[in-house]
């Protein structure tokens, strides 16, 4: 212990020591992930994930003192320029280097610094509500965006990335496919453009189109009569029916009287034998018209062949445990630099400016430019915390980044408690917890359908609101006030 | 030219609903200097409760004024569970609590009304003017909301300037400090602020209703439209709520009217961050104003 | 100075956590499936804009499976169906399916909402061979065996519809001449219908649009843009709510054009809710494409029996509950079809060489084969009568694919007769 007080007495080994920490906390993380169920690591993922996002807010909130409600636009950014920079260049520009996602991540943050500059610049001389209704209007507008430009965007249905292999590339999913028609040279799949050709081909339908009188209502010319409409009667039972072969509700709960097996004939049902062909015969008849239209063996056909997506599956790569290493990774790398921004000059810088802007300037710190560092770090952090999403995901999609998203993000924050980083891992856990929490507590209990399905949601809220009013200044705020009182000291939660 | 004029009729009947939510935020962000995101929330269930009358005695007026006492109550309720006790210690905190009453107050909506959209049939003809032999965009219940709508607006305006119960309250909000040590009741100030906001915002649903249909997230894009109207007209202004409330209704429409719908939030996004960038403090707004 | 240490702290107590909660069961030789019982998941919106409508239909598809496991299940399993609430949320569903997938170790996904929900966790789903039956959306893009050979679209595809749509207003006597307008959801609905009015060459006059959420307010500026161009025949492609809003802007306007409303924007019980008693006037006469027996229908096998099991349930008769119970009657054969022996591979493989003689009350053909899995193929046309009913049907049904140039053709098809009791 004595070492580790003498290290942290040099502010010069400040960063060594925060190397150390992380590179503790990212090893624990790994092996822990190595040695969870599946379903663990996607939680994991997501915490570490929803961590990067907030330890920006930590900044720009807890430091800065600048409340956004729009930090899930700026996840929007990052995941979209990892989607489109990972589709689209196979090299990187100028230097000629193989692409690959470590070079879309850093186009990913440096989007997010480029509109976080942005934003931040026009936030700087905002104060308060009117910054909230700012980003709001980003939360909103952002995502709107990718509507107008469908081609490029993808849209409201956003843009699909491959799920990656660790060996083989992009084009471990198709060659176990048997396919190899979409992989680009490189091996990498887009799938968007199995939207942008014509995949379809016309199916043959011409089994359909027998009848006497079919041609003839194809003519151009020929338009339709009333006669040609069916009547409620053309759908109806008939007479032949017989009541014992339908389900009545005395069926329920009497499964004993119900003998096996014998269907209904077609020559029991309808009353319309001039509409064309029997349904009966049409089973049949079609079934080997399409075997002659296809032109293939529908049993042996290699596309239907499907053992090699189970061989790619069982091969031993498991997705979750990939996504979470990697979302660890970018967590702990977010986590270091946001380490040493916190603990060191510019964390101080923030941290004056939030308490006393005029105090600030007058010992020659400029407010404003405080204010936007704090945006364009927590912009970098969102965009990065983005295109983590985007590869969890393994989709941008604007519903993904929605309003709710960006609220999330603030609960989370608040909720943890926004002066510290470890608040942030604490609201990220709660964010990924709570909703267990909730669907756990209000499972189905054989409550009315309205009941069941909202009681999660009626529950979350309020919890959110029993956690701001049990432990104001969040989680960490909290502890930390219980601690100074036993101590005697006195400070707000919020200090 | 006709094109023109609809879209300007239309835009005025639809920013009367975006103005009526902006004046509930401005009266919640008069009385404690904060923003009650429950507000649509709040607003929604109202609505649900003012459908409930309408649809067993089928007497409107009944509906709309057991609205506005159940808004009067529930914004009290809201005030006194979750604001009072967050408020002074945190007040991001509290902004982050009014989200969890909205989710809360959605879930309990869908729970009691199920969450298909129901509809609410207006106390006066819906139907277009018929004017200089074409029918107008605009319809005599449109004309009760626009009247409602400038009704409130003096009326709270007369209130907040001319009553002592209006000027205690401003000074409440304000500078609650002072404001006790001149011998106003602080508490109560904030209880009829958000008593006022919470009647106002149930009229604003109300009157919405019959335009629209009500869900329990019907609302939710409201929210945004009238927070960013009560924004650029400047969070403490009566007049700079409704003004720019209804000159979103008219963006969207004419928008909507002339090019694709879907550019409406971008466009209001844009006007919203210039109008920031320009009047950092909105149009209306005093440099005064506290941050959160 | 403190929480440096706290970080380290609170991480590894939340990796003992976490370790702790892990258990790992005893695999089953196919997930899912034990000698009697077939574990099922889907993902849909229980909650939140999206949920009008749509929150019935796991509901309703329990209530069928309900009936099926009461009657000795199928094979001699019983169907058991998770639902996971994704509130229309693409990291929603995608943090749903791998809890169904991990957790609830399902055998199959079914009837999972949405295209930009669903594109998060197809490709997924077929990487790990887990099969997707009757995914609820007409976004095209799941109907490709190739990338996707485990996904089976549940409804026939926006495109098709508008194709329909097209060379229904192209052949009809009464609406050939008239002037045509386009009424869109912003976004995707809207891009995919336009695909199909291009490929069938229907010419608009005009087209307008709303955002997802505006029907908040009255469609004044879109109502009056159709009305000043002068358009007599207007085709709506937005969701229910916003096909009400329409309906009920454009009463006020004097705006009354024909109208043809999109099958997955026009269900009657939805819009009286909204629209109330005007909307047997304002709904009267509107064509509307539709795949299914109409649900009023109950003097029709389908219909009737159906309706007796949403009645059991204490669930209201609308599309959706019909739709549910529909696809729930189709997976029920489909299992039953894949054997005694159910295997994933094996589930798919009885869709390709089955579909066809599947029951359902669907009047379009199933196609299911190695080289589409597209499903039901087409619409007829029919038209709302002044109860809200739809009537006046089309006696053949129009068929078409998904593709960019194809035009939709005519046909003639009609249902075979249901199971016995509608059991599979």
């Amino acid at each position: 212990m004595n070492n580790v007080k003498n290290l942290r007495t040099f502010p010069g080994n400040r960063i060594i020591w925060h190397a150390v920490i992380v590179g503790i906390v990212w090893l624990l993380l790994l092996v822990l992930n190595n040695n969870i169920d599946p379903l663990y690591s996607s939680y994991l993922a997501l915490v570490a994930m929803y961590a990067t996002a907030m330890f920006g807010m930590t900044i720009l909130v807890g430091l800065s003192g600048q409340v956004s409600l729009g930090n899930g636009a700026l996840m929007a950014v990052g995941g979209y320029v990892f989607a489109l920079t990972s589709m689209n260049w196979q090299t990187v520009p100028i230097i000629g280097w193989q692409w690959n996602a470590v070079w879309s991540m850093a186009f990913a943050g440096l989007g997010g610094i480029l509109i976080g500059g942005i934003i931040g610049g026009l936030a700087a001389r905002l104060r308060g509500p009117y910054l909230a209704g700012l980003t709001l209007g980003l939360a909103v507008g952002v995502p709107a965006i990718t509507n107008r430009f469908p081609e490029l965007l993808g849209g409201e249905n956003g843009l699909m990335l491959s799920v990656p292999y660790p060996a083989g590339g992009y084009a471990a999913l198709d060659s176990a496919l048997g396919s190899s028609s979409d992989s680009s040279s490189d091996g990498t799949v887009d799938p968007n453009s199995a939207v942008e050709e014509d995949q379809y081909a016309e199916l043959d339908l011409s089994e359909f189109e027998q009848g006497a009188d079919l041609d003839a209502d194809l003519a151009p010319e020929d338009l339709l009569t009333d006669d040609d409409l069916l009547t409620e009667e053309d759908f109806g039972v008939g007479d032949q029916l017989t009541d014992d072969d339908l389900l009545t509700e005395e069926d329920f709960g009497v499964g004993d009287q119900l003998t096996d097996g014998d269907l209904l004939t077609d020559e029991d049902f309808g009353t319309g034998t001039d509409l064309g062909i029997d349904g009966g015969d049409l089973g049949t008849d079609l079934e080997a018209d399409l075997d002659v239209g296809v032109g293939t063996d529908l049993g042996t056909d290699p596309a239907v062949d499907l053992t090699g997506i189970t061989d790619a599956f069982d091969s031993g790569f498991i997705i979750e445990r990939w996504q979470a290493s990697m979302a660890i990774a970018v967590a702990c790398l977010v986590a270091f630099a946001a380490l040493n921004l916190v603990r060191g000059r510019q964390g101080r810088v923030w941290k004056a400016v939030r308490d006393d802007p005029v105090a600030a300037a007058v010992v020659g710190i400029s407010p404003s430019g405080s204010k936007i560092s704090a945006f364009i770090v927590s912009s970098l952090f969102a965009a990065l915390a983005g295109a983590v999403l985007a590869q969890i995901l393994t989709l941008v999609a604007p519903g993904a980044f929605g309003l709710g998203l960006s609220l999330s993000l603030l609960v989370g924050i608040v909720l943890g408690g926004r002066s510290s980083l470890l608040g942030a891992i604490l609201g990220a856990l709660l964010l990924v917890w709570l909703p267990e929490l909730v669907d756990g507590l209000s499972g189905d209990r054989g409550w009315p359908e309205q009941i069941t399905n909202n009681a999660p949601n009626l529950l979350y809220g309020l919890l959110v609101v029993a956690v701001v009013l049990a432990a104001p200044g969040g989680l960490t705020g909290t502890v930390r006030a219980w601690i100074d009182k036993g101590r005697g000291k006195t400070r707000s939660p919020l200090s | 030219m006709t094109n023109f004029i609809d879209y300007l009729l239309g835009g005025f009947s639809n920013g009367a609903v975006i103005a009526l939510m902006a004046l509930a935020l401005v009266l919640v962000w008069r009385s404690t200097r904060m923003v009650n995101f429950a507000q649509v929330g709040q607003a929604m269930f109202t609505t649900y409760v003012a459908l409930t009358i309408q649809q067993s005695t089928g007497n409107w007026v009944l509906a709309l004024l057991v609205a506005i006492g159940a808004g009067a109550i529930l914004g009290v309720i809201v005030f006194f569970l979750v604001i009072r006790p967050v408020k002074n210690s945190d007040s991001t905190g509290a902004i982050i609590a009014t989200f969890g009453v909205l989710i809360a107050l959605q879930a309990g909506a869908g729970m009691i009304w199920g969450g298909d959209p129901r509809g609410f049939i207006p106390p006066v003809d819906n139907a277009g003017l018929e004017f200089a032999g074409r029918i107008w965009p605009i319809s005599p219940y449109d004309i009760l909301v626009l009247s409602a709508t400038a009704a409130l607006v003096i009326g709270l305006t007369l209130l907040f300037t001319k009553t002592s119960l209006g000027l205690s309250m401003r000074a409440s909000a304000f500078n609650p400090e002072v404001a006790r040590l001149s011998g106003v009741r602080v508490n109560r100030m904030l209880i009829s602020g958000w008593a006022i906001a919470g009647a106002t915002g149930a009229i604003g649903g109300v009157l919405i209703a019959p335009a629209s249909t009500i869900s329990p997230n019907s609302f939710d894009i409201l929210l945004v439209f009238a927070f960013t109207a009560a924004v650029i007209g400047g969070l403490d202004s009566l007049i700079g709520a409704v003004t720019f409330g209804i000159g979103t209704g008219l963006v969207i429409s004419l928008v909507s009217g002339y090019s694709d719908s879907g550019n409406a939030p971008i466009v209001a996004l844009v006007l919203l961050a210039l109008n920031l960038l320009l009047k950092p403090d909105g149009v209306f707004g005093h440099h005064g104003a506290r941050s959160v | 100075m403190k929480f440096k240490f706290a970080t380290g702290t609170v991480a590894l107590g939340t990796a003992a956590a976490l370790a702790l909660a892990t258990a790992v069961p005893a695999q089953a030789a196919e997930p899912g499936v034990t000698s009697n019982k077939i574990v099922i998941g889907t993902t849909t919106a229980l909650t939140g804009p999206a949920a009008p409508g749509y929150k019935d239909v796991p509901a309703a598809a329990q209530a069928y499976f309900d009936y099926v496991n009461a009657n000795g299940g199928i094979n001699g399993r019983k169907i058991d169906l998770r639902v996971f609430d994704d509130q229309y949320n693409p990291a929603l569903a995608k943090k749903g399916t791998t809890q169904l997938i991990l957790r609830d170790k399902i055998f199959a996904m079914f009837g999972a909402l949405g295209t930009p929900t669903h594109s998060a966790v197809v490709q997924d789903l077929n990487r790990r061979g887990i099969p997707d039956l009757f995914v609820n959306t007409g976004g095209a893009s799941f109907d490709n065996p190739k990338r996707y050979p485990m996904t089976f679209p549940a409804i026939p595809s926006y495109v098709v519809e508008s194709k329909v749509m097209g060379y229904y207003m192209a052949k009809d006597k009464a609406l050939k001449g008239k002037k045509k307008c386009l009424f869109y959801q912003d976004g995707e609905f809207g891009e995919n219908a336009k695909v199909g009015f291009k490929a069938a060459g229907t010419k608009f006059v005009t087209t307008t649009s709303y955002f997802s959420g505006q029907q908040v307010a009255p469609f004044s500026a879109q109502v009056s843009k159709l009305k000043s161009a002068g358009c007599e025949l207007v085709v709506v492609f937005g969701v229910t709510s916003a096909t009400a809003q329409l309906l009920g802007t454009s009463a006020k306007l004097g705006f009354a054009p024909t109208w043809m409303i999109t099958s997955v924007g026009s269900d009657p019980s939805v819009l009286k809710g909204s629209l109330g008693a005007a909307t047997g006037p304002l709904l009267k006469g509107a064509y509307v494409p539709s795949f299914l027996v109409p649900a009023q229908n109950s003097k029709n096998a389908y219909v009737s029996q159906m309706k007796v099991i949403a009645k059991r349930a204490g669930l209201e008769w609308n599309f959706y509950t019909y739709f549910g119970i529909n696809t729930a009657y189709v997976l029920s054969q489909a299992l039953k079809a894949a054997g005694k022996n159910l295997t994933r591979k094996g589930l798919v493989k009885a869709l390709e060489t089955n579909a066809r003689d599947f029951r359902s009350a669907a009047v379009v053909p199933m196609v299911i084969n190695s080289k589409s899995h597209q499903g039901l193929t087409g619409y007829y046309m029919g038209q709302y009568n002044a109860n809200s009913d739809v009537e006046r049907l089309t006696k053949y049904v129009m068929l078409a694919t998904s593709s960019k140039s194809g035009k939709a053709k005519q046909a003639t098809f009609r249902p075979a007769a249901p199971t016995k009791k509608l059991l599979p």
